[in-house]
């Protein structure tokens, strides 16, 4: 099978299954690495580096795949999934800001530590925008209509 | 803009699937076309022409001058 004939799923498979084991690259690596040698840790950022070049060229064989359509569905839901949910984000931050009695929210698992605050905020972020692109992607295929 | 594309198709007896094989698209998007979710692109107008030899004009149709 040439590449050219691979449909679009499976690219997008592959780069979900990078992903899965990247992050369990990324896992592992932190565990080992306040023990690790400089040499160790130079070849983790290598492989970690590979991987997401990896994972660029998945994306990019998978969009050339899709057809015009399914683009524009992307494009569509990136836009306005993402920009409406960082409506709630938005507001979660105000209240965050304004009202401090409230406390930070925090990632279960992680140590109170600035560094681990600043994780939780980029995870809300990445769901709060992954949703909003989610639903804006079902809408499109499903009920949106001129 | 509205289209003929489910007509056109009916009088040909053919599948969504026959017709996207026909543009060398996916079904999902001669959907898409079908119901006005998408506008195609030059590109692809100019080979759905092509595909029921029939002019532009008569295939999609211009909502603005209607």
């Amino acid at each position: 099978m040439t590449v050219s004939r691979i449909a679009p799923w499976r690219w997008l498979a592959a780069l979900f299954a990078l992903a899965v084991g990247l992050g369990g690259l990324l896992g592992v690596a932190s565990s080992v690495s306040r023990g690790a040698s400089l040499g160790a840790l130079a070849l983790m950022a290598l492989a970690t580096a590979g991987l997401t070049a990896l994972g660029v060229w998945l994306a990019v064989m998978y969009w050339r795949r899709l057809d015009e359509a399914a683009r524009e569905a992307h494009k569509w839901s990136w836009f306005w999934g993402g920009n409406i949910a960082l409506i709630p984000l938005l507001v979660g931050f105000f209240v965050l800001v304004e009202r401090p009695e409230f406390g930070a929210p925090l990632w279960p698992g992680l140590e109170a530590t600035p560094g681990n605050y600043v994780v939780t905020g980029g995870l809300a972020v990445a769901f709060a925008l992954m949703a909003g692109y989610g639903v804006a992607w079902l809408y499109w295929w499903l009920w949106k209509s001129r | 803009m509205k289209n003929r594309l489910k007509v056109l198709r009916a009088e040909r007896d053919w599948s969504q699937a026959d017709l996207a094989g026909a543009l060398g698209v996916s079904r999902q998007t001669v959907n898409a076309l079908e119901t006005g979710r998408y506008d195609p692109s030059l590109p692809l107008a100019f080979r759905i022409a092509r595909v029921f030899s029939l002019p532009i004009e008569s295939i999609f149709l211009d909502t603005e001058t209607t």
